[in-house]
């Protein structure tokens, strides 16, 4: 055969060496930085079987919608429709009757919400890298839920995968010191936290909330502006910090 | 190989895509997706503008995604049915020019729908108060590797269009690449599970075959190599002009052994 006649055919075969060679040395240098599939959460109502299925926790099933977005190659919006069902979880009434009162964020943490933090975890299991899935999961089990193991479980699993994040080891130290009792060595850690821009608002108001309790009216009101000034997108909470900052105003004699 | 017939065959092609009405359909889907992003946005709260940033980086991939393999299918065998390939092959246009002119062309097209779409994307974006300065540099690398995967589908698509002879077929082909290519590395794993033995090579083997498309999702891979983020969108983009070229030499040689 003619080497003209051959030219292609040998082309190709150039082409495909090279191309694999590359794929090679791409996957001997860097490991992928997700978990495998066998990791990720298929189906947490699994554990809510003997209850009827209008009971079972809103979002809880979900994990083939989550394989066939991580097959389309859409990990990081998977995660985010994930987390949205953590939010609509978390956000909704869950027991039986319990009327919304505007008062108090408290309102919507009055449940058990026994499935937040396998919730929070499917969410994580897909993008391990959503550091704010992960203080705000371990935020309301600690700060609202008084669930101090499972908030070190979800964030001990953040440190495994994510070993340069330090903030999640500030917010472990908040915890332990709450679980003890402490609130003396608590409140300075979480002072540190809300310091950052990343900090989930939930946090500030848990903080602000503790501060009232120990009648540090002035702090508390310091946060609560805080939060009116930066949380832009969650009216409840804009409501709560204005019903707040009237509240501890009038403490204050302002 | 002319450049001079080339380029006259791209503009053609380029032109006669926003005539098709499934390009303008996607387009439209398209613009419609990005805004109903903006609504549900505001369902993430506090995670509003990454919720919004994914959404509408995933929007434009996958709208992208579906005009290429809609139009590169479709390109050669509509061609075939319409009679228009006889005309152009009995000039003086070589099969490879003609080829390479229609899928430059289609590219050509997609490329101006994705930048489209970006802008609208990242205007909703700073409308929205997003930090350009701090997150810009990863988005824009993202929609630039997510047409990479585009180029590198268009030829795989190209190729599959003119050996399978059916468009049904040639689309299944496309997508499953596609789907294979994003699932590789759990190839890889599975391969890793299992014993030595005929079943891991081959698992192996196709983790090395299948295009690596999730080496070119520049928004998952940034947070972990950020310091060898130049390095990766380099590789990636060596890898998808060699792979793509073997795609369409693969197409080339279908092609040339076709009889009309």
């Amino acid at each position: 055969m003619p080497l003209y006649r051959a030219l292609p055919v040998l082309s190709l075969a150039a082409l495909l060496t090279a191309s694999t060679l590359l794929a090679y040395r791409m996957h001997k240098e860097r490991v992928f930085p997700y978990p495998p599939f066998n990791e990720l959460i298929f189906n947490i109502s699994e554990k809510f079987q003997n209850l009827p299925s209008f009971s079972r926790p809103l979002g809880s099933e979900g994990g083939f919608r989550d394989f066939g977005g991580l097959l389309l190659g859409l990990r990081r919006l998977t995660a985010d429709i994930a987390w949205l069902s953590v939010l609509q979880y978390y956000g909704s009434h869950e027991a039986a009757g319990h009327e919304e009162d505007h008062e108090s964020r408290q309102a919507f943490g009055a449940g058990r919400y026994a499935a937040l933090k396998d919730m929070v975890m499917r969410t994580v299991r897909l993008d391990p890298h959503f550091h704010f899935a992960y203080l705000y999961g371990a935020g309301s089990l600690a700060f609202n839920l008084d669930r101090y193991d499972e908030a070190l479980e979800l964030l001990q699993d953040g440190i495994q995968r994510n070993p340069n994040y330090w903030k999640f080891r500030l917010y472990v130290a908040a915890i332990v010191w709450k679980k003890k009792g402490e609130y003396d060595n608590m409140i300075p850690l979480l002072e540190e936290a809300i310091a950052y821009p990343d900090c989930p608002t939930l946090v500030k108001s848990s903080l602000a909330n503790i501060h009232k309790a120990r009648k540090n009216y002035a702090r508390a009101l310091q946060i609560w502006l805080n939060v009116l000034e930066t949380e832009h997108s969650d009216a409840v909470y804009r409501q709560q910090a204005e019903d707040q900052i009237g509240q501890l105003r009038g403490l204050l004699g302002l | 190989m002319k450049l001079s017939n080339i380029l006259p065959l791209a503009r053609y092609t380029f032109v006669g895509s926003f005539r098709s009405k499934i390009f303008l359909v996607l387009i439209l889907f398209g613009v419609l997706l990005l805004l109903s992003s903006f609504l549900l946005s505001i369902l993430g709260q506090e995670q509003e503008i990454r919720v919004l940033t994914d959404l509408g980086l995933a929007s434009i991939e996958i709208l992208a995604l579906f005009t290429s393999i809609f139009l590169m299918v479709n390109l050669i065998l509509e061609q075939i049915e319409q009679r228009t390939l006889y005309l152009v092959l009995t000039r003086s246009v070589s099969r490879a020019e003609y080829l390479l002119g229609n899928y430059f062309g289609t590219l050509a097209a997609i490329f101006a729908c994705v930048v489209l779409m970006t802008l609208l994307h990242a205007g909703i974006l700073l409308f929205k108060g997003w930090d350009i300065r701090a997150e810009g540099l990863v988005y824009f690398a993202s929609v630039f590797t997510s047409f990479e995967k585009i180029v590198l589908v268009s030829a795989l698509g190209l190729f599959f269009s003119i050996f399978s002879t059916s468009a049904v077929s040639a689309l299944v082909f496309t997508i499953f690449l596609w789907i294979s290519g994003h699932f590789a590395v759990e190839l890889k794993f599975l391969a890793g599970r299992l014993e030595d033995g005929a079943l891991k090579t081959l698992f192996k083997g196709i983790y090395y075959l299948v295009p690596h498309f999730h080496y070119l999702n520049a928004r998952d891979i940034w947070i972990s190599y950020s310091s060898q983020f130049g390095r990766m969108i380099a590789e990636g983009t060596l890898y998808t002009a060699l792979y793509s070229a073997a795609a369409l030499l693969l197409a080339h040689l279908s092609f040339r052994k076709k009889e009309f």
